[in-house]
Formats: C-alpha cells, sequence, structure tokens
C-alpha cells in the first residue's frame, strides 16, 4: 500500500495560556465556525464545567466521555473529557467575516474563567477545602493518567 | 414544541429510521443544496421548483397525517402547530402556518434551504429564483391534513425568499387545479422490499459504533430556530420519500426527453454520495463527539471504511456492510437495505439498471477519503481539499454489480483502484 497523500493540515494552537491552549481552526461544515483549543492536563474539569453553566451554558449532552454545552447566545461547546479537546461553535448567525473574532472573544472568556476557577480553587483549599467536588482522574487513550 | 421523540423508531435489523411510519435520514447542507441543484441542473428552475415542492408536499403529506392520528390532533390548530414542530425538528427551521381550507400564506425564518445557501454561496453569487421548495411543499401538505383535505388539493408557492437577499421567507397557498393522491412509501413499504440484513467485516465494531451515534443522535436536539446541530454539522432529518422522488422523477424525465444527458444527469446525483461523504462522514470522523465516543481518528484504511459503514448506519442510510477490503486497491460493500431501492420499486417497479446512485457513489468517496486525507494532521474539510480529492484526483472506479432494484438479493458495490 502506498503511504498517504497528506493534502492539507493545520497548523497546532499557539499560543499557550495556563489552562488552556491557543485557539485554531477546527473542521466543520460552514466557514469559521468552529474552533478548537485544549484544556490543560490537571485543569479543574468539575469546577470549570460549574462555572461554564452558571455563565449561562445549558448542558445538552452528559455522556462519559464527552459534554456538549450550548450558551444562551447561540455558541456551543463540545468538550471531550479523555483528551481535553474543546471545540467553540460559534453561532451561525454570526457573520462569516465576525466568527473569528466571536470565536477569541469566546476563547478569551474561557481563559478567564479557568483562571478563576484555578483562583478560587487555591482560595478554597486554603480557606473551605473541597468546596469543588473533584472529577475522577481521566485516562488518555495511551493509558496516561491526564 | 411538541416532543417527538416517542415516534422515531427504527426498522430493526436494517438501520432505517422512522418518524411514525415515515422513512427519514440524516443530510447536511452540503448534500441537500447539491441534491436540489441537481433537480434544477436537470429541468429548469421552475419545473424544478415544481418537482421538489410536489415531492416534499406528498412525503410531509403522509408524515404530518401519521403525526396527526399518533398526538390526537384534533382540530386546525393544533394541527397546524404539530407540522410546525415537526417541521423544527427537522432541523428545517421555524415554519409560521397562516391558512384556512382555502389556503393562505407561510412566513419562514432561518428555513434550511435558503440560510443554508446564504451560507455557502450568498457571498459568491447572486440568486433570484427562489429555493424553498421543500418548505413550500410541507406547508401545502400541513393545510391540506388540518382541514382535511384530498392531498394535492393546495398548491405551493414561494413569494419572497431569503437565499434571494430578501428580508425572509413568504408562501401562498392556493387551490390547485387538480388533487395528487399518491400512496405513502412508510415502514410496510420498506420491510416488504428490504433482504434479510448480512454481517461482513469487522461487523461487531461497526454494530457497537452504530450504536453509541444512535444513542448520541436521540439526545440530539434542534435550537430556538428550528436548526439542529449534530457533530459540529448542521444537519437535517429529512424524508427520504423527497430525495427519491425528486431523483427518479427528474432522472425518469431526462431518459425520456434528452437519454444522451442520462449519464451525466446519473452521475452529479452519484456525485451527491461524494458531497456528503465528504462534508458529513468526514466533519463526524474530525468531531469532538466522535473522539469522545469512539476515540481521536488513527487513519488507518480499514479504520476510515468500517466507521464510515458505521456512520452511514446511524445516519439511517440502511445495512451497509463491508464484504472485501484490499486497502489501495480493492472495496466491496453490500447494502440489504438502503434509502433508495425500496422506493424504486414500490414506486416504479423493477429497473432494467442499478439505481442506488447515492450508495454506489459514497462507497467510492468512503475508499478516497480512507486513502488520501491525513487524518493524524487533522485536516479542515473544506471546498478547495473536495476539489483536490473529487475533481482533480479522484483514483477508484465503480460498479454496481447487483442492485435490489433490479430483483437482486442485495446491492453490490465494487471499488477497483483506477488503472
Amino acid at each position: 500500500m502506498s503511504p498517504p497523500d497528506p493534502l492539507v493540515s493545520l497548523p497546532r494552537p499557539e499560543p499557550e495560556f495556563r489552562h488552556l491552549s491557543g485557539l485554531c481552526r477546527d473542521s466543520g461544515c460552514c466557514l469559521d465556525l468552529n474552533w478548537r483549543c485544549e484544556l490543560a492536563p490537571g485543569s479543574d474539569r468539575a469546577g470549570f464545567q460549574e462555572s461554564l453553566l452558571a455563565d449561562g451554558y445549558e448542558l445538552r449532552c452528559n455522556h462519559s466521555a464527552l459534554r456538549v454545552l450550548r450558551h444562551a447566545d447561540g455558541h456551543e461547546l463540545a468538550w471531550v473529557l479523555t483528551s481535553g479537546r474543546l471545540q467553540i461553535r460559534v453561532g451561525i448567525d454570526v457573520e462569516p467575516e465576525e466568527r473569528e473574532a466571536a470565536a477569541r472573544d469566546i476563547h478569551h472568556r474561557l481563559v478567564r474563567s479557568l483562571e478563576e476557577t484555578a483562583a478560587e480553587d487555591r482560595q478554597g483549599f486554603a480557606l473551605e477545602r473541597g468546596r469543588y467536588p473533584r472529577a475522577a482522574p481521566i485516562r488518555s487513550q495511551s493509558g496516561r493518567e491526564a | 414544541m411538541t416532543n417527538l421523540k416517542d415516534l422515531s423508531q427504527d426498522i430493526p435489523g436494517h438501520d432505517l429510521k422512522l418518524l411514525g411510519s415515515a422513512p427519514y435520514v440524516y443530510h447536511c447542507h452540503h448534500f441537500n443544496l447539491f441534491h436540489d441543484q441537481t433537480v434544477e441542473d436537470a429541468l429548469g428552475q421552475e419545473e424544478g421548483f415544481k418537482i421538489r415542492s410536489q415531492a416534499a408536499r406528498r412525503a410531509a403529506w403522509h408524515l404530518i397525517s401519521d403525526a396527526v392520528r399518533a398526538k390526537g390532533a384534533a382540530t386546525p390548530v393544533e394541527r397546524l402547530q404539530l407540522a410546525a414542530s415537526i417541521f423544527s425538528w427537522m432541523g428545517q427551521g421555524s415554519l409560521e402556518l397562516l391558512a384556512d381550507a382555502n389556503g393562505g400564506s407561510a412566513r419562514g425564518d432561518h428555513l434550511h434551504y435558503s440560510f443554508a445557501w446564504r451560507e455557502k454561496y450568498g457571498s459568491k453569487v447572486r440568486r433570484h429564483f427562489p429555493i424553498d421548495a421543500f418548505a413550500a411543499g410541507f406547508a401545502a401538505a400541513a393545510t391540506e391534513v388540518a382541514f382535511d383535505l384530498t392531498p394535492g388539493m393546495l398548491s405551493p408557492g414561494e413569494k419572497a425568499c431569503f437565499a434571494c437577499r430578501q428580508p425572509g421567507c413568504e408562501f401562498e397557498i392556493v387551490p390547485a387545479s387538480e388533487s395528487d393522491p399518491a400512496e405513502p412509501v412508510d415502514s410496510e413499504t420498506l420491510k416488504r422490499h428490504v433482504r434479510t440484513p448480512g454481517t461482513g467485516i469487522e461487523e461487531h465494531r461497526i454494530t457497537q459504533i452504530t450504536q453509541g451515534l444512535n444513542e448520541f443522535l436521540l439526545g440530539v436536539e434542534g435550537d430556538h430556530r428550528g436548526l439542529v446541530q449534530g457533530f459540529g454539522i448542521f444537519i437535517t432529518r429529512h424524508l427520504s420519500g423527497y430525495y427519491d422522488q425528486t431523483a427518479y422523477d427528474t432522472i425518469h424525465f431526462i431518459e425520456k426527453q434528452a437519454p444522451q444527458a442520462t449519464t451525466a444527469v446519473e452521475s452529479l446525483f452519484g456525485e451527491s454520495g461524494h458531497v456528503c461523504v465528504f462534508n458529513t462522514f468526514g466533519n463526524l470522523l474530525l468531531s469532538p463527539e466522535w473522539e469522545g465516543l469512539v476515540g481521536p481518528v488513527q487513519g488507518e484504511v480499514e479504520e476510515i471504511v468500517t466507521s464510515c459503514a458505521a456512520i452511514a448506519r446511524s445516519l439511517g442510510f440502511g445495512h451497509w456492510t463491508v464484504e472485501e477490503l484490499i486497502p489501495g486497491e480493492r472495496l466491496v460493500m453490500h447494502s440489504t437495505s438502503n434509502y433508495e431501492f425500496p422506493f424504486y420499486l414500490e414506486t416504479y417497479g423493477k429497473s432494467e439498471k442499478p439505481r442506488c446512485y447515492f450508495f454506489a457513489n459514497a462507497a467510492r468517496a468512503i475508499m478516497q477519503l480512507a486513502h488520501r486525507v491525513d487524518w493524524p494532521s487533522r485536516p479542515e474539510l473544506t471546498e478547495d481539499l473536495y476539489l483536490n480529492l473529487f475533481k482533480k484526483g479522484l483514483k477508484w472506479d465503480i460498479e454496481e454489480t447487483c442492485c435490489c432494484s433490479k430483483g437482486d438479493d442485495f446491492c453490490e458495490v465494487v471499488v477497483t483502484k483506477r488503472k
């Protein structure tokens, strides 16, 4: 069998943030609608989910390996718990030329939310230990603990 | 919004989906636009709209009648509301029906076809002819059912269309010159025509993935606009009778009126299989949902081919099996049920030639995806990549060696490397 004939590939996300990677385009059925970033290993997943729900997201899928959340403003997040992959799905009503900016805005809000969750977690750990229930360790496909 | 989940069911073992007794499949806007464009290209815009709205009216009439019975919707208002709920459940957008027994009007918002057309082509092409033939036919059918009219007593037209850069979509529904009764192609019809399901390579894997995808899809719901997003793709739960009637009526018309163009039109309906596999199957494989439910795609040929068979089953395309696979050389797929041949047999009788254009060309597209896409690099499935893969670099020939529409016991497509 001849080797695959790659045609297009995407650059890896950059720049990196502490809890969430930078943003890059992800494949999707419409122009610039889907964007990808990765949650850092060891992030407080339960706390993150709680903060998303507090920020107006509604849980649409609560699979053991996956969360899909929809925001009241029309955008969605699809989050793979095993790998930390997070797909931002900009609302279809956003004009194509404004979608990248919309995705970056959502991304910034997620970064801020993660930072706040981490800060509260550190504070809570010191002051009222166990405020956020800890997620059970999740193993990646390779068996490594994330 | 009426809960329709209890009306949604499968025909066990055949991987066909039903709402009530009406067969439906999942298709994305790329496929839908391509399919309808093919009808328009072959018949012209006006005749194409007529054929499409008629097919929509026929298929929707049976669906809505069935749902009205099942839900006990007694009054015209209840029936029209139920019809609007079904329309949104299908991912077709929002439809407001303002009609009485003599017809009336309807208004559409975020209609799948016009909204998707603007999204895909709006910045490049200016459209002057309305596109929402499905919504038009659906509105006429809903009004007929609501007021207990004979099927086909009303005729729909689209007066304003979002795809033509008008602010919204508006329909008029007027009395027709003659009725158009048609027997439904429903669950009983399908059961009569489908063959005994077979098993192929990696059956266990395919079955398991199909089951997981089916469970996930059951939970996918539309939004307030009547749009349905699953796997990051805008999808419709669409009546397969609509696709079948529009495709076969168009091909038959061309076979009679312009036989020299038959091959070209058949090729275009076949190409819709490429469009679907590339956009829907491909994006589904790259989606977070797939990664969560199945695992990240590694890119092995066997993995892609068997995954695609599972995707086809979960989308309601029928029981597709992988009979033989030699990477780089050959694929043989069978189908003992799909959404093409039962409709053909029931509506037109036995065919002299194979008629599963979608199934055959989807198999070719699966081989193309399996061999020419670098999956681990997470490619963006863009229009340019589609053109590269399917217009400039198609390396596979197909032959539909058996077809149930000819009376065979299964449909078989053989995909071989082009010499």
